[in-house]
């Protein structure tokens, strides 16, 4: 009896690791894909209803604790939001300012890129993917491999790209996860690069292929290159804080620290349009 | 089947759990306690290697879905851990403490490797190891320390629907 019962659990794991392996196996397959997408469509709702229960939790005892301060602080956001208004105007008059001078002189001016606020509500439940899914989907207009950026402490930076999208939600990869691949440059030097993931075994992200020749310090900046067509030129990725160079080869690495912090993001905004680029942003009058 | 279904309910409400933003704030050095691998190792060890490798390939094909994932990855991963630890209950007499903390300890390990060899396979060439860092063993000492924990909650509630 103990050894048929042996036998039987032995074919049932032979079974079950078959069916594993061969969703492993053909994984990019069309079939595959898409029954992630419905199977992931399912247990969107499911997912999103117990976190949200979870966060509401989480949000009620943090109100209670957060209470006392409330006040103090809305009179001085308050304050600060008469002096962003009063900076918003004078921004809006240099910039009208800065596109006519451009025009006197015949330059296309860089215009904005259309977005969508989209409110992150989960997160992949394992510490090997770090995917973000937020609250909107292709009935706001939302398509694979849109980029997605954040505003964080006033910078504008890169967050990663969206990797499959639902209805009512969407799916980011962040730009950390060791399946992500970025163009990227030294925002001073401008000697461009391939940014890649490296999450789990690291947070930061690893900028390949740079010049031999280029000077990089510690600190210096990295943004968006531009070059793949996904990202507009120019957004902020983060900050180199070391640089290997071989005694041998035609190139150097450099460790990236993204810009963006993952613990604190509550908002994103997709890229669902970019009006135009500009080629001279790099010329100073 | 009473079992059956508050083991259920517990993986929901971890898997549930690990989606929130608030799973990061317990983390340390960006590693934080798998409590469903806890609580799938817990009820393989009650229940035995039939209903841990199935409780293992369901939890681990619901985790690869909303990781968005490779499919089949935990899937695969769970399966084996929920067999192995269901033998290991079988065997072992006396439920307590240290056994928990020991199993969860190399059920840590364990997972690591496996997934670093799938990662190797499936993944990206050249993969394998990278899972053998320090942050395993952190994860292993964390999943370790919490196991005896939730399996006096689980056991109590066990009992009481029991009742």
């Amino acid at each position: 009896m103990a050894k048929s019962s042996r036998h039987r659990d032995l074919i049932i794991l032979a079974v079950l690791l078959f069916i594993s392996f061969t969703f492993m196996g053909f994984s990019q397959t069309r079939v595959t894909i898409r029954f992630k997408s419905v199977a992931y469509a399912v247990a969107f709702p499911f997912q999103y209803s117990g976190v949200k229960s979870i966060s509401f939790v989480k949000d009620f005892f943090t109100s209670i604790k957060n209470n006392k301060h409330l006040k103090g602080e809305l009179a001085a956001t308050k304050t600060l939001l008469d002096e962003y208004k009063r900076t918003q105007y004078e921004f809006e008059e240099i910039k009208r300012e800065n596109e006519r001078l451009r025009n006197l002189i015949g330059i296309q001016s860089e215009l904005e890129y259309e977005t969508v606020i989209a409110e992150v509500v989960a997160k992949s439940p394992q510490n090997l993917y770090k995917t973000i899914i937020v609250n909107r989907g292709k009935e706001s207009g939302i398509e694979r491999w849109m980029p997605v950026v954040a505003y964080q402490d006033g910078k504008k930076c890169v967050v990663g790209k969206v990797i499959d999208v639902q209805i009512y939600s969407a799916r980011i990869q962040p730009l950390n996860d060791q399946s992500n691949y970025l163009g990227a440059m030294l925002k001073d030097t401008r000697y461009s690069g391939l940014l890649v993931g490296q999450s789990p075994v690291s947070e930061q992200c690893l900028l390949q292929y740079i010049d031999r020749r280029a000077d990089i310090s510690y600190g210096d900046s990295v943004v968006t290159s531009g070059m793949g067509g996904v990202f507009p030129k120019g957004i902020l990725i983060g900050e180199v804080v070391s640089v290997s160079k071989k005694t041998y080869g035609i190139f150097q690495e450099a460790q990236v620290r993204p810009k963006v912090d993952f613990g604190r993001l509550e908002e994103v905004y997709i890229i669902t349009k970019s009006v135009t680029e500009d080629y001279f942003s790099d010329i100073e009058f | 089947m009473k079992r059956f279904i508050v083991f259920i309910i517990f993986i929901a409400l971890a898997v549930f759990f690990q989606s929130t933003t608030l799973y990061d704030k317990i983390s340390i050095k960006d590693v934080a306690p798998d409590f469903v691998l806890i609580i799938v190792c817990i009820a393989a060890f009650l229940t035995g290697p039939t209903t841990g490798q199935v409780l293992g390939f369901l939890t681990g094909f619901v985790v690869d879905i909303l990781s968005g994932g490779l499919l089949g990855l935990f899937a695969f991963t769970y399966t084996i851990m929920g067999y192995g630890i269901g033998l290991v209950g079988q065997r072992v007499y006396g439920k307590n403490a240290l056994i928990t903390i020991t199993l969860l300890f190399a059920v840590t390990i364990a997972k690591a490797a496996i997934l670093s060899m799938l990662a190797a396979i499936f993944l990206k060439p050249g993969y394998f190891g990278y899972f053998l860092g320090g942050r395993v063993f952190l994860e292993a000492v964390m999943n370790g320390l919490l196991s005896p924990v939730l399996f006096l909650i689980i056991t109590r509630i066990q009992k009481r629907v029991a009742d």
